[in-house]
């Protein structure tokens, strides 16, 4: 045997079954958040029953290869955020982020009681941790509106109400005309098909640095695979 | 001037909205009136604390003496739709027909049908609509002008026995005695 063909055999051949199985990894990450539970100090919690819509809301991203993993429930205390009655008392939950998360890719997500006018909002701040802030109403829970935090994390990874092709049946349709599934079966590609995204959002989502990529199955098995065989080659080598 | 600036900047803290990054809530109006095509009857649609409950209550009021009294026929406490019905219809019968919920959705309660004593007479939910006419769910949905599969204004039929609606290319009636809906190629 020429060490041509044992440079290839033992360093080159695994190299390459290694290197091809993690470029595999191409469109699957995770999306971590902090749910944090604003009080009053009464007693009362936004969100007080912690739900999250996590099915409705992993099923919308899987469009995009995102799975969402959320942290167990913390809380605050603060009878000035518990409810937001105008965009100054918003952008000051921002900007105060209380009980926020430190780390980088994690989203801090708050659930009030109410919000003036939306269901849900994001720090339009952009750069580090200012950008990794979403407010959510009670009103979502109340009227059933089992995309609005989907919606809001689009808005964190990039995405607006007025990317090209966006219609009253996608995702980052404005909430005041986004027709909005009631069932999880008329979310796409099943039912009716609501909150769609487009190709050039799920690129521009999948590039934004809070996404953290991990290998899919199949990467995962390609990868167990090669490692095996130049193990394998490795134990017959010396044999 | 500096008068003025202040003013200005007064005025935009007061009327400042969520930003660009909102899901934003559109409510309808707190109080909303429905009128039978002889003004009649009076439906009454009542939210309540700002919205923060989204089921309001319904009320439906016979006019007397030519409007300058009222009697209440019946009052439902809570509706089960969001923010209400999208828009409702009283025919000169006093039958009432909720059509849809507020928030956009392919809703279980696309069309709810009272009778005159407040009872549910029937209700179709948005697949229902789409079986009955043999049209295309997502059609539908993209051939809606309001709501989610109103493609065209109902019409009420002049004896206000029946109403048509419009879904894509096609319509359907609903009989107000009966509650029931049949599509173009049995009604006419």
């Amino acid at each position: 045997m020429t060490i041509n063909h044992r440079v290839f055999k033992y360093v080159l051949l695994p190299f390459f079954l290694v290197f091809w199985s993690f470029s595999g990894i191409s469109r699957a990450g995770i999306i971590t958040i902090l749910p944090i539970q604003v009080g009053d100090g009464m007693g009362n919690l936004g969100n007080a029953s912690q739900q999250l819509y996590l099915d409705a809301t992993n099923k919308i991203w899987s469009q995009a290869g995102l799975t969402f993993n959320y942290l167990p429930f913390t809380s605050i205390i603060s009878s000035d955020f518990y409810s937001l009655d105008n965009q100054t008392e918003v952008d000051d939950l921002f900007a105060m982020a209380p009980g926020a998360s430190m780390m980088p890719k994690t989203i801090s997500m708050w659930f009030v009681s109410g919000h003036f006018d939306a269901y849900g909002e994001v720090n339009s701040t952009a750069g580090g941790l200012s950008s990794n802030r979403i407010v959510i109403a009670d009103s979502v829970f109340a009227e059933g509106r089992l995309d609005t935090i989907a919606h809001e994390v689009g808005h964190l990874l990039g995405l607006q109400h007025d990317d090209l092709g966006v219609e009253t049946n996608f995702l980052m349709r404005s909430g005041d005309d986004r027709i909005t599934p009631t069932l999880i079966g008329d979310i796409f590609p099943d039912g009716v098909g609501l909150d769609r995204l487009t190709a050039g959002q799920i690129s521009t989502a999948l590039s934004d640095a809070k996404v953290t990529a991990v290998p899919e199955p199949s990467s995962l098995i390609l990868f167990a695979g090669s490692v095996g065989i130049a193990f394998v080659r490795r134990r017959r080598g010396v044999k | 001037m500096l008068s003025l600036a202040t003013g200005v900047l007064a005025l935009l803290a007061c009327t400042q909205t969520s930003g660009p990054s909102a899901d934003t809530r559109k409510t309808p109006e707190l109080v909303r009136e429905f009128f039978s095509p002889s003004g009649e009857f009076r439906l009454v649609i009542s939210g309540s604390k700002g919205w923060l409950n989204p089921r309001p209550s319904a009320e439906l009021f016979q006019m007397l003496d030519s409007g300058r009294s009222s009697v209440q026929e019946w009052r439902i406490e809570e509706l089960p739709h969001r923010l209400g019905p999208e828009s409702a219809i009283i025919s000169n019968d006093g039958i009432v027909v909720l059509v849809d919920e507020w928030i956009r959705t392919p809703s279980p309660r696309a069309l709810t049908v009272f009778d005159r004593e407040g009872m549910v007479k029937s209700v179709y939910s948005f697949d229902e609509i789409a079986k009955i006419t043999g049209m295309s769910p997502s059609l539908m949905i993209k051939s809606a002008k309001t709501g989610t599969w109103e493609s065209g204004k109902p019409i009420l039929a002049a004896d206000s026995v029946s109403t048509r609606f419009f879904t894509c290319d096609t319509y359907f009636s609903l009989n107000l005695k009966t509650g029931e809906i049949s599509s173009k190629t049995t009604s006419d």
